[in-house]
């Protein structure tokens, strides 16, 4: 092979350190390089030297693992700073951390209403969200109606609100708040910006959204998002779009306008909304999602969350999940290997046993609306100081994952109460070459994926 | 391809997890989804608390700006857009994290991070106990170890990150150009700068090194 002309040291050497490193992206150019080298006797020097230096760098690499410590201290520390994303957090922390802890008293005092209202835990949550929380309080010339709308914010974030028959934007100040035919707007960076009604249904606006209060259980979305919470009270609640009004039936739901493409798209979270467009109608359920258009009825409601498993979610009290590996001989729960002597070409085959401990049939999801995702942890037995010491290869980098999901047909296994169902996978061994001649123990893991599921681990 | 990859990139912290299942954890994570949070921590205390490590060489140090960083997670959850890739995000949070720490500390010497490196604590003496029976051990003695520390810690601060992020967590040139965001060439000849200046220093230990 001939030296190309295109590359000198000079241009080669630049290359050197990303090509040692296996991150030239143009295949060209790497053959190049390799040309370059074959010829070249100072670039391959230097090819060796900077192999050298990441080999002694990486020796100083420190397999880190944290102690136990951190994630109970974090816990600690989420519940003293409340919940970022509401949603009943607080309670769910509180769960975690055992009966003992206390909720600390909110730095600001959420107004006493929204402790009595039925399904306000979540509200609180949010409110306790952030240390330093406004509350705007009506200023007398802007109360149009009996119904106001507490707006609850982050510190720092903006807000503007558009009294009726005034065209200016004013900036909201501790001390405000708003009636119907008031409009108000977030900017890009306001976050958490939530409308409160007084039966504790909740809007909450994501930034750079504009909506005005055109009734007292109406808005008018006119650009941005928003995610209406709305209290069974609050019924009959609509948000209206240029593209489409939507009602809810006591629910949980987000709306969005989009200039760009002249729509509107719903995603509905619980309960059921009535979403109405161009004289159609349609009632859109939990976990689906549509969309309309100028002049453009509302699409048939699809799910956007994958297919939703049966009515509960999976969690490791209904499902029993075992795992096997074949090793050639027959299938074991747990396969060592010396690694200078894996089985060469053949791949690992892993074999699933799943069993419905319900009484009633479960829905897996397969294929590409979810799935299995199989991880073989390879766990490396060193020997430390006195004893084994073992690391868990999955801090450690080297995991086997596959997914089946990305070969199997999309469709869905039922299982019926008690039954067993059973599969098979085959794991391609190439990625095992990379481990160095050690002993390893191969154990199986897997999780469900599926964005309804909670992921059941087994070890 | 086999043939060219002599020296094979240690498949260390390889973000090996499912860019779509972190998404959708995190997604949980938003609507305040306590379980998924763990299930992140999981995933991601050995990659970002091992991004800390390599900077500061310090465990409990390290500890601290993971966690640190995962309760900046947590409060960017409301607002969190699934626009990217999961592992570029937080890892945006813990460099961002890493630049305010680094301000904070420089102007307050009694917390600077340029503490010099530890050699005899506990940690360290077993780390090094569980390397010698590895055959693939190459710096057999700490002394040595420390001096490539030193050099990784000296190296320009935008090249040590840089450096750390793609030898320590194996993070590809993109991705560390998506994480530090500057362009891919500026990355790549980072790289190269700081392969130099180890060099450099590491030079007169080649001999004993082989």
């Amino acid at each position: 092979m001939t030296p190309d002309p295109d590359i000198t040291c000079d241009n080669a050497q630049e290359n050197l350190v990303a090509y040692v490193q296996e991150e030239i992206g143009d295949r060209k150019l790497a053959r190049k390089i390799e040309a370059h080298l074959a010829e070249c006797e100072i670039c391959r020097r230097q090819v060796a030297e900077i192999r050298r230096t990441f080999q002694m760098a990486r020796e100083t690499y420190h397999d880190f693992v944290p102690s136990e410590q951190v994630w109970k201290e974090l816990l600690e520390r989420l519940h003293r700073v409340g919940a970022g994303a509401g949603q009943g957090v607080l309670r769910n922390v509180q769960e975690r951390l055992g009966p003992k802890s206390e909720s600390p008293p909110p730095v600001a005092a959420p107004a006493p209403e929204a402790r009595v209202a039925p399904r306000s835990r979540r509200m609180i949550a949010a409110v306790l969200s952030v240390a330093a929380i406004v509350v705007l309080v009506a200023g007398a010339a802007l109360l149009l109606s009996l119904t106001r709308f507490r707006v609850v914010l982050k510190n720092g974030s903006q807000v503007s609100m558009r009294a009726p028959g005034d065209d200016r934007w004013l900036e909201m100040k501790p001390g405000g708040s708003i009636g119907v035919g008031a409009s108000v707007r977030t900017e890009t960076a306001s976050f958490n910006v939530v409308l409160e009604y007084p039966d504790g249904s909740r809007i909450e606006m994501s930034p750079d959204t504009e909506l005005k209060i055109v009734e007292e259980k109406a808005v008018k979305l006119e650009r941005g998002e928003l995610t209406a919470d709305i209290m069974p009270s609050g019924a009959g609640f609509t948000v209206r779009t240029e593209f489409g009004d939507i009602e809810a039936l006591g629910t949980r739901f987000t709306v969005s306008v989009s200039r760009r493409d002249l729509s509107t798209r719903l995603r509905v979270h619980e309960g059921r909304v009535r979403f109405t467009q161009g004289g159609v109608e349609r009632i859109v359920e939990a976990g689906y999602e549509s969309h309309a258009g100028r002049g453009m009825a509302p699409v048939e409601p699809r799910a956007f969350l994958k297919k939703p498993l049966g009515e509960r979610y999976l969690t490791p009290e209904c499902l029993d999940v075992s795992l096997s590996v074949f090793d050639g001989h027959g299938y074991r729960d747990h396969l060592s290997l010396e690694m200078p002597r894996i089985p060469s070409d053949a791949p690992l085959r892993v074999r699933f046993e799943v069993r419905n401990k319900t009484d009633r049939e479960l829905t897996l999801p397969t294929g590409r609306t979810g799935g299995w995702e199989i991880t073989l942890m390879v766990k490396e037995e060193a020997s430390g100081g006195g004893g084994f010491l073992r690391k868990d290869v999955t801090t450690a980098g080297v995991m086997l994952t596959d997914k089946p999901s990305t070969r199997m047909e999309d469709k869905e296994v039922r299982i019926g109460p008690g039954q067993v169902y059973q599969f098979e996978y085959e794991i391609a061994l190439e990625r095992l070459r990379m481990l160095k001649g050690r002993k390893y123990d191969l154990v199986g893991s897997y999780c469900l994926v599926s964005s309804q599921a909670v992921a059941v681990e087994v070890k | 391809m086999a043939t060219r990859k002599k020296t094979r990139r240690l498949p260390k912290k390889r973000l090996t997890t499912d860019a779509r299942r972190d998404i959708e954890l995190m997604l949980r994570v938003k609507q305040g989804d306590v379980n998924a949070f763990e299930q992140i921590y999981e995933n991601y205390r050995g990659p970002i608390g091992g991004f800390f490590y390599h900077l500061v060489w310090d465990q409990a140090l390290a500890e601290d700006f993971l966690q640190e960083v995962f309760l900046r997670l947590w409060r960017s959850a409301p607002d969190y857009r699934p626009t990217g890739k999961f592992s570029t995000f937080i890892f945006q949070i813990a460099k961002n994290f890493w630049l305010n720490e680094r301000l904070k500390r420089m102007h307050n010497p009694r917390l600077s991070l340029d503490a010099p490196i530890r050699g005899e604590d506990g940690d360290y003496a077993r780390e090094i106990a569980g390397d010698a029976s590895t055959p693939s051990t190459l710096l057999a003695n700490a002394e040595m170890k420390a001096r490539v520390r030193e050099a990784i810690e000296q190296l320009p601060e935008k090249q040590r990150v840089t450096f750390v992020l793609s030898e320590f967590q194996g993070m590809k040139y993109e991705e560390i150009g998506e994480v530090l965001e500057v362009p891919l060439g500026t990355v790549k000849s980072r790289m190269v700068s700081a392969e130099r200046f180890l060099r450099g220093r590491l030079r007169k230990y080649y001999a004993e090194f082989r």
